[in-house]
């Protein structure tokens, strides 16, 4: 690869000192700080960050696809043609012949009412520039979705909603590629898929990349995928990039404290962590951003020189492709992430004597699905249970049902001695349920009511569990999620995702419940947030004695925080035991398949050829 | 290429169970409503003060007079009966006489449509047409000076009654600037446009807020979602993305809408049929409620209650139509 930065490349995207403001009308805000991005034609670069990095932004800004409250400054380069300088409309020309997007959410990304074969041949036009006739655009659907994997023709006379997610996905990387442009932007493309489904599709963008010689922008929030799938990763923090090199080089010797931080944090797979590495503070947002380092207030190594001046990108010793904005990046020694094993369960753990939770021959059926489909399920007095699969597996409905929220349509659920599925229940009876178990749902943001304090919130459960001294008892609530006990007086809004998912675990507590069903608590927060997240509820089974179970997609996760496990398929427990035992050597071959799934550097995808 | 001459989906011709029983089944409900209005119709004179004879012959009839129209309109004969025998002339398209002019209902009622249905159409175009330009342009520039104006005017139009727009624009269209006609409703064919201008112009401001509001909010979304960056980040067109994005996907929200306009209009033009002195079915109406011309209220009542059945049918259709999202929940919900 060329070490000349300064020669601007005329094939492939290359940014200049792009920058992003907020318009508002208190002045603008810096959402992103002078990016300089370059990916040759063939290779594949990664943006990697966490929610409020400004990755998103970025790259909408380099395609000029921002909402007008966001001005851009600075220059792109797509294939040497200066993108944000030329016309309107020869600007508009090149969105899909030359460079191409593609968004995060194959549901919503698609028009619904469209068929899919004339979404994807909608950009295309004939040698004289007029658009191609039924028959010449059939033929051409056929052969798109070919490229990307599809060989079924009827799909191309389908509709968006008739398709599964991956399918979804493909169909859209096909609009987007059908003008076989040079340069691809792909914003978290597999962040709404499963993971075997994005493993298909992280494939699928790697065999493209090489065979349209693509440049590939993979904006993403998992480093996992990034080390998997690019040659080379730029880590954006607070809006700057703070660290870019090789993949394996940033993967095995990060030189930023955030990077390394970051690493740090992402759950393991093969190994259980006695604690996971977490980074104090959150993300600064946009206008509240330290001068000098925005790190500098969350970092280890920070001195005070640190946030005297603002801090360059520079190049490091080791590396002439390796940049990383820090001082200190040539007298600290990051530690790398070794592993650290935790204690793994002991095998006979807690599963004898009475079970907590019975779950036996569960079926669940709605309309002519069925979502659950005879499953047993014990969960004993202290220990984690974890409910895994991928989306439509089932693993929800059974929660509910183990909560009571949702009945099952045969078979029968005992919790802590009541049978729940024996006809109507009791005024009584539910209150020993609900005293009993309790649950905490994923998605942070819809999960608490934005009228309420979080004070009246949490007052609520804990006046149904008859408690006397609320204030004093709301205090203690929140300060064992560990929150200080003023965000009592707050709202939801005025919450981060990590600190409503805290509350939200608060209030599942609140009713002093011996099991607490923890509904993909985890999956919408960032890696450093999850392992807060993920530590906390380990403390709080270790003082509180509480049991778990956890319902997750995440293989990572469920290895650092459940015992046991449940692996389910289409409604059918396909493999269950020790958490360890299931991982590490699992039986199914639909575990062996969700486990090789999980993108590994060195796995699934093998690192990219070095050129 | 050979894949080219696969069989192109051979699904889409035949009629999917799911999707005929639906059509069968809106067909027969909007007949039995129909049915059920025209009982409810038939029974209007029976409900009048003094009975039916009452009703036709004034409270001074004397006995005899009653008698004879007893006779004459089979009040004296079983109810089923008699209403076997309205039902047959409705289905016929015999309304009956009316009492005051002593011509057949249907006459009437023929005479006036042909006023009434160039109004509500030319006033359903324009308000729909309007609204849906005013909104999508709004739409596409919010926050705009554009988007201000057009909600101010649009709320001051609809929160005008009627009668004053349609004075106003008479008196100014008509009478300072002389470019349409005030008054009456024309010699047909041109003359009818031209007359028909002012009193259309007043029905579709009052409901142009309506229509813009609606456009504007369903197209502002379907402009935020995805699918449209995902459009122009494809380097589609402005026109394309019009079309397929933004039309196609609105085009539920828009045709239940134009449904309920055309209901809608039909107390409107009431009001502008008056204020224009048109010939037209509301004031048709109108008189005959004045007149207690029980046949002629009879008659318009079931033609409107036809056109409001009518119109909810099509619109059901056509929705079932253009959203294959609907169609598909048909086969599945069973």
């Amino acid at each position: 690869m060329s070490q000349v930065t300064e020669a601007v490349p005329t094939a492939g995207l290359s940014t200049d000192a792009l920058s992003v403001w907020l318009r508002r009308a208190d002045g603008r805000r810096l959402i992103a700080e002078s990016i300089d991005l370059q990916v040759a034609p063939g290779e594949s670069i990664a943006i990697v960050g966490e929610s409020g990095s400004g990755k998103s932004v970025t790259a909408r800004a380099v395609l000029d696809l921002l909402p007008p409250e966001l001005v851009t400054e600075g220059d792109v380069s797509v294939g040497g043609v200066p993108f944000l300088r030329i016309g309107r409309a020869a600007r508009h020309r090149m969105r899909g012949s030359e460079i191409a997007f593609v968004m995060q959410d194959p549901f919503t990304m698609l028009n619904p009412v469209m068929k899919v074969g004339d979404q994807v041949t909608a950009a295309l036009r004939d040698a004289n520039g007029r658009p191609l006739s039924r028959a010449a655009r059939r033929a051409e659907a056929v052969a798109r979705l070919r490229e990307v994997g599809i060989t079924d023709p009827a799909v191309a006379d389908k509709y968006p909603f008739q398709l599964s997610g991956g399918m979804r996905q493909r169909v859209g990387i096909a609009a987007a590629i059908a003008e076989n442009p040079q340069v691809l932007v792909a914003d978290e493309p597999t962040t709404a898929l499963d993971v075997t489904t994005q493993r298909d599709v992280l494939l699928l963008l790697d065999r493209l990349r090489r065979t349209h010689e693509l440049g590939l922008v993979l904006i993403t929030h998992d480093l996992r995928v990034a080390f998997a799938t690019c040659d080379r990763v730029y880590v954006m923090y607070a809006g700057q990039i703070v660290e870019v090199a090789r993949s394996d080089v940033i993967r095995r010797a990060p030189r930023h404290p955030y990077t390394a931080a970051l690493l740090a944090a992402d759950p393991p797979l093969d190994h259980r962590m006695a604690r996971l590495r977490t980074i104090p503070g959150s993300v600064p947002a946009p206008g509240h951003r330290p001068g000098g380092c925005h790190f500098a207030p969350r970092c280890a190594f920070a001195l005070p020189a640190c946030s005297a001046a603002p801090v360059e990108l520079q190049l490091t010793d080791d590396d002439a492709d390796h940049r990383v904005r820090c001082v200190r990046a040539g007298e600290i020694t990051l530690e790398p992430p070794t592993a650290q094993p935790g204690p793994e369960p002991a095998a006979a753990l807690t599963t004898d004597g009475q079970p907590l939770v019975t779950v036996r021959d569960v079926r669940k059926v709605f309309r002519d699905k069925v979502a659950v489909d005879g499953v047993d399920i014990d969960v004993f007095a202290g220990e984690s249970v974890g409910l895994v699969g991928e989306s439509g597996s089932g693993k929800t409905t059974l929660a509910r049902m183990i909560v009571g929220l949702t009945r099952p349509t045969s078979g029968t659920v005992e919790v802590g001695g009541v049978e729940l599925t024996a006809g109507a229940l009791s005024k009584e009876q539910w209150a020993a349920v609900r005293g009993t178990v309790q649950m905490a749902f994923q998605d942070p943001y819809s999960t608490l009511n934005p009228t309420r304090t979080i004070g009246s919130t949490l007052r609520e459960g804990l006046r149904l569990a008859g408690v006397d001294d609320l204030e004093e008892r709301t205090a203690e609530l929140l300060e064992r999620v560990g929150l200080p006990a003023t965000y009592a007086q707050r709202r939801p809004g005025q919450l981060s995702g990590g600190e409503r998912q805290r509350v939200a675990i608060a209030r599942a507590l609140s009713r002093s419940p011996r099991i607490v069903v923890c509904d993909e608590v985890v999956s919408a927060l960032d890696v450093s947030v999850q392992a807060h997240i993920l530590n906390l509820l380990r403390d709080l089974q270790a003082d509180l004695g509480l049991t778990y179970v956890f319902i997750t997609h995440d293989l990572a996760v469920v290895r650092q925080i459940t015992d046991r496990v449940y692996v389910l398929n289409h409604g059918k427990v396909v493999e269950s035991g020790l958490t360890s035992e299931v991982l590490d050597r699992p039986r199914h071959d639909y575990t062996r398949r969700l486990v090789a799934s999980v993108p590994q550097a060195d796995g699934v995808l093998g690192l990219p050829e070095p050129r | 290429m050979t894949v080219a001459t696969a069989p192109q989906g051979s699904a889409r011709r035949a009629l999917a169970p799911g999707l005929l029983r639906y059509v069968v089944v809106r067909v027969v409900s909007a007949v039995c409503v129909m049915f059920a209005v025209s009982i409810v119709v038939f029974l209007f004179i029976h409900a009048a003060p003094g009975g039916p004879e009452h009703a036709i012959g004034g409270e001074l009839a004397t006995e005899e007079q009653l008698e004879s129209i007893r006779q004459r309109y089979g009040f004296d004969r079983p109810l089923p009966e008699q209403y076997l025998q309205f039902l047959g002339g409705i289905l016929h398209g015999d309304f009956g006489e009316s009492i005051i002019q002593k011509t057949p209902v249907a006459t009437l009622i023929g005479e006036t449509v042909k006023v009434t249905l160039p109004l509500l159409a030319f006033t359903w175009i324009l308000a729909m047409g309007a609204g849906l330009a005013l909104g999508i342009l709004t739409a596409s520039r919010p926050g705009s000076r554009l988007d201000r104006f057009s909600l101010g005017m649009t709320t001051l139009g609809a929160s005008t009654p009627a009668f004053v727009v349609g004075t106003f624009l008479a008196w100014l269209f008509g009478v300072q600037l002389g470019w349409f006609p005030a008054l009456g409703a024309g010699e047909g064919g041109l003359d009818t446009v031209r007359h028909l201008v002012l009193p259309a112009a007043t029905a579709a401001i009052v409901l142009l807020a309506v229509t813009t509001r609606i456009t504007r909010v369903r197209v502002g979304q379907i402009l935020e979602e995805d699918q449209a960056t995902f459009a122009r980040a494809r380097g589609l067109g402005r026109w394309w993305t019009l079309k397929h994005v933004v039309l196609r996907n609105a085009g539920v929200q828009l045709v239940t809408l134009s449904g309920s306009v055309v209901v809608s209009l039909f107390t409107g033009l009431i009001l502008v049929e008056r204020v224009f002195n048109l010939p037209g079915i509301g004031s048709l109406m109108v008189d005959a409620i004045h007149d207690r011309d029980m046949p002629v209220i009879q008659g318009v009542t079931f033609c409107v209650a036809l056109l409001v059945v009518t119109v909810n049918l099509v619109v059901d259709l056509v929705c079932m139509a253009i959203d294959p999202r609907l169609r598909a929940r048909l086969e599945t919900n069973r």
